[in-house]
């Protein structure tokens, strides 16, 4: 199934549970004193506070939250007995120190053989809001934060299984990054998880920002222009996902979930399919997949037509396409390029800058270089319709990392047509679909339900059918379980 | 590395290419209608309507265009175009014609050398409509302008709408390539007459032999009850009788209606002689679209007008058959059944001379099934 690559794999508990150094806690309070702030360093927010001759609180000031130090913390070493209760023993005085990291408060006594650890760490967060990117009219309107646990939280709640699987590692040598990996035990195939696992134990890098990083360490084809793994700020479809019995990882401080193994419909579905009845949900399908025609192909057809086979358009068109061409000094793909450049700088600005003056943006990039650029006679009227069809075409696509990938492949086609005409279309095509087929997401086809053709799976592909025909999972990530549903309908039968 | 230099170097080969082939869309002079004409050396007379776009138009709005008409004289069709092109800042770009008027001189000879580049192109626009121009083509398309609109357009839609009433045959370039070899069935063209200086009529359909036009023309009627009998329709045809000749008024002597085919049966029939006669079985449903006279509830009346109909329709199709006898143009095709039928009397007579003797009986059955809203 994998291919695998030579070299030494290491066992997967290497890097779930870091190996760590043993330092047991010193007897002298002092000792410990000195070994914690070496190992932090020193820095000036640590704050040790000595309640006694014998005993000291340890706590990362701009870590913990100070009102659970004054409210519980204090209160229960106040009032212990014989027994404290705390929220972690601790023993290793390494294991202590990442545990601060963490936002932990330590009390430690010279009278105790372990250091007491109460999570007192704030919980500074945002709230949970719809994801910017990735707008639906029905539904769920929840989006992941950038906090991990509330995250998790979102996927638990969705899915109340025993069954799902969460398991933590931390990735990045400096930043400590904590990561989660997220499956259904009983649905997701061993053999995927254990590669996922094996290609984790590789990624030994300092610092990890986002799944983002993680991707392009895992990923099958980092040079492939399709992404191989879905990002998404969605709980609803990660949980529709690790129901076919794919996983997500999640890293905390990002609000984005990693899905895989993922195939290319994914791509342009979108939770508003499901929420809808079925005949909504294909027309939408429907006029997504319409939409990845337009966005790829529309600028070189375009080309292909007005420089090689004019004969193929009806009469009346010609002539209108001959009349806005006619005076535009600069030969078709040359307008088209220039086109397509000022408007993807037109979005990147849009993109960056605080949305009062984006709106400047937009009128400044419609209005005057839209109808200024014709009246020039630059740009024919007819190519910035082609234009900006394929604009709106490329954004109507529910993922933005694909409507961007569609739009840049649209690239080379455009040259393949502006030198072979619509022979270069199809030899373009050709290459995109040989790659597409070809492609793998952790050993799976990347482009099935289509190729490898599965008749049954494509219920909701181009069109979605109704839901009570989704008999079975769709076979691509392998799941342990392939049946889905029962006869949801069968009350009709049992009349 | 290496193998990644090789595509790179490969793929970069391609752009070397330099579009050799490249045919912009501005760059060319779109011809939208051309006409033959036959000369007194007998050179080919080619009369290009080529359509330009002006510059005031800009790229804005709606673009300014003009037709401007070139004619050139040459030994073959190609020639011609090459001296155009000389004349005219552009490449000569016949792939989007709308039609292709053939003078009738010209017509009468072989047409078939002459439009044998049209076949032979694959850029050509074989969709073009052919048409034979009463006089010459050039004196037709010099209109330029025929009531504002430009010519060729003008030609074009006139043809459609009269194929839509069933007055001429649809033809095009393509439709008329298998009829030009086949020594089995003839075929027939529009025929345009001009009125005057900038109007046009669609007279009727040009009936040819073998490859030449001969001369006879079915105007009007004539040419719907040719089509019936051959099984082509438009979208329908609006025919009139003459039903009640002793009404005092002329409009009560008439019944209009709009007819529509609803079966034709050809059968050819050769007897041991190699006597070949043919029986033509037409029936037609029409709808009364103007009858001043009434009272159609009566089924005795409206069984009268469908005898009185069908007689009319039957003895006219026996003179359209007499003309196309006289004019050796066997427009339904009988040769082509007698090739594959009756291959032995193929062999054994001489077509072009028996057509003209042979006994062809038409039969047209009418039946009135509406009558509009009215009774």
């Amino acid at each position: 199934m994998f291919r695998r690559r030579g070299g030494k794999g290491e066992g997967l508990n290497a890097y779930e549970n870091p190996q760590q150094e043993e330092k047991s806690l010193f007897p002298k309070l002092a000792d410990n004193i000195f070994f914690i702030q070496n190992s932090l360093v020193h820095t000036e927010d640590l704050i040790i506070q000595h309640l006694s001759e014998t005993e000291s609180l340890f706590f990362i000031e701009s870590l913990v939250d100070s009102k659970e130090i004054s409210d519980k913390v204090l209160t229960r070493i106040m009032n212990r007995d014989n027994e404290i209760v705390c929220d972690k023993k601790i023993t290793n005085l390494y294991e202590m120190t990442n545990l601060l990291l963490d936002g932990y408060t330590f009390f430690i006594s010279e009278s105790m053989t372990f250091a007491a650890g109460f999570n007192s760490s704030a919980q500074e967060k945002r709230s949970i809001q719809e994801p910017l990117s990735e707008k639906i009219l029905k539904g769920s309107h929840a989006g992941f934060i950038e906090n991990l646990d509330t995250n998790i939280q979102l996927v638990r709640k969705a899915v109340k299984n025993p069954k799902l699987m969460v398991r933590y590692m931390t990735l990045g040598e400096r930043s400590r990054t904590k990561v989660a990996v997220i499956y259904i035990e009983d649905l997701a195939n061993d053999d995927i998880i254990n590669e996922l696992f094996r290609r984790l134990s590789y990624a030994k890098v300092d610092y990890i920002q986002s799944p983002g990083h993680i991707q392009e360490f895992i990923e099958d084809e980092t040079y492939s222009p399709f992404p191989q793994m879905l990002n998404t700020e969605r709980p609803d479809r990660v949980v529709a996902n690790l129901m076919e019995g794919r996983f997500a990882i999640i890293a905390d401080g990002s609000p984005t979930a990693m899905i895989a193994p993922i195939n290319f419909f994914a791509f342009i579905q979108t939770p508003d399919d499901y929420n809808n009845r079925w005949l909504i949900g294909s027309f939408l399908t429907l006029f997504r997949t319409m939409s990845i025609l337009i966005a790829i192909g529309l600028p070189s057809l375009y080309i292909a037509v007005v420089s090689f086979h004019y004969e193929i358009i009806p009469f009346e068109l010609v002539l209108a396409l001959k009349g806005t061409l006619e005076f535009v000094p600069v030969p078709p793909i040359i307008e088209a390029v220039s086109m397509l450049i000022i408007l993807e700088l037109l979005s990147e600005a849009a993109t960056r800058l605080p949305s009062p003056i984006a709106q400047t943006i937009g009128v400044v990039g419609g209005l005057v270089i839209g109808t200024a650029v014709v009246e020039a006679n630059l740009v024919s009227n007819s190519m910035v319709v082609v234009v900006a069809l394929t604009a709106v075409a490329s954004y109507a696509l529910p993922i933005t990392e694909m409507g961007t990938t569609i739009r840049l492949l649209s690239f080379p086609l455009m040259v393949a047509s502006s030198l072979f005409g619509l022979v270069g279309i199809v030899f373009g095509l050709m290459v995109i679909f040989l790659h597409l087929c070809k492609l793998e997401s952790f050993g799976t086809p990347y482009f099935t339900p289509l190729a490898p053709f599965r008749l049954s799976e494509n219920k909701d592909t181009i069109i979605r059918l109704p839901l009570w025909q989704f008999i079975k999972r769709p076979s691509g990530p392998r799941p342990k379980d392939s049946v889905r549903t029962g006869h949801p309908r069968g009350w009709k039968r049992d009349e | 590395m290496k193998k990644g230099m090789l595509i790179l170097i490969v793929l970069n080969l391609w752009l070397l290419t330099g579009c050799w082939d490249v045919r912009l869309l501005k760059d060319n002079s779109l011809v939208v209608g051309m006409g033959l004409d036959v000369e007194d050396d007998d050179k080919v007379m080619n009369t290009s309507v080529i359509r330009q776009i002006k510059q005031n138009s800009g790229g804005t709005g709606k673009p300014a265009t003009s037709n401007v008409i070139y004619s050139a004289v040459g030994n073959t069709l190609r020639e011609t175009r090459s001296y155009i092109e000389k004349q005219l800042g552009g490449k000569y770009a016949s792939n989007k014609m709308q039609v292709l008027v053939l003078g009738e001189d010209l017509a009468g000879e072989d047409i078939l050398p002459i439009i044998d580049v049209f076949y032979r192109d694959p850029r050509n626009s074989l969709g073009a409509k052919l048409v034979v121009a009463e006089g010459t083509a050039k004196e037709l398309l010099n209109m330029k302008m025929s009531e504002d609109v430009f010519i060729s357009e003008k030609i074009f839609k006139a043809l459609i709408e009269t194929e839509e009433q069933t007055l001429i045959p649809g033809v095009s370039i393509q439709s008329v390539c298998p009829d030009l070899f086949d020594p089995g069935i003839d075929f027939a063209l529009p025929y345009i007459k001009t009125k005057n200086s900038d109007t046009f009529d669609v007279a009727g359909m040009a009936l040819f032999h073998d490859t030449s036009f001969t001369g006879t023309v079915l105007e009007g009627e004539d040419g719907t009850v040719l089509l019936y009998l051959n099984g082509e329709h438009g979208a329908s045809s609006t025919l009139s009788f003459n039903v009640n000749p002793e009404e005092e008024q002329r409009q009560n002597q008439f019944i209009t209606t709009n007819a529509f085919l609803k079966d034709q049966k050809l059968k050819v029939k050769v007897d041991k002689s190699h006597n070949v006669s043919v029986e033509i079985n037409v029936k037609l449903n029409v709808t009364v679209v103007e009858y001043p006279k009434d009272h159609l509830f009566d089924h005795e009346k409206e069984i009268r007008l469908n005898k009185e109909i069908s007689k009319q329709l039957t003895e006219k199709a026996e003179k359209v058959i007499e003309q196309l006898q006289k004019a050796n143009c066997d427009y339904f095709g009988i040769g082509r059944q007698l090739i594959a039928y009756h291959p032995e009397t193929w062999k054994e007579i001489d077509w072009p001379n028996t057509f003209p003797s042979i006994d062809i009986k038409p039969k047209i059955e009418v039946e009135i099934t509406g009558t509009g809203i009215l009774k």
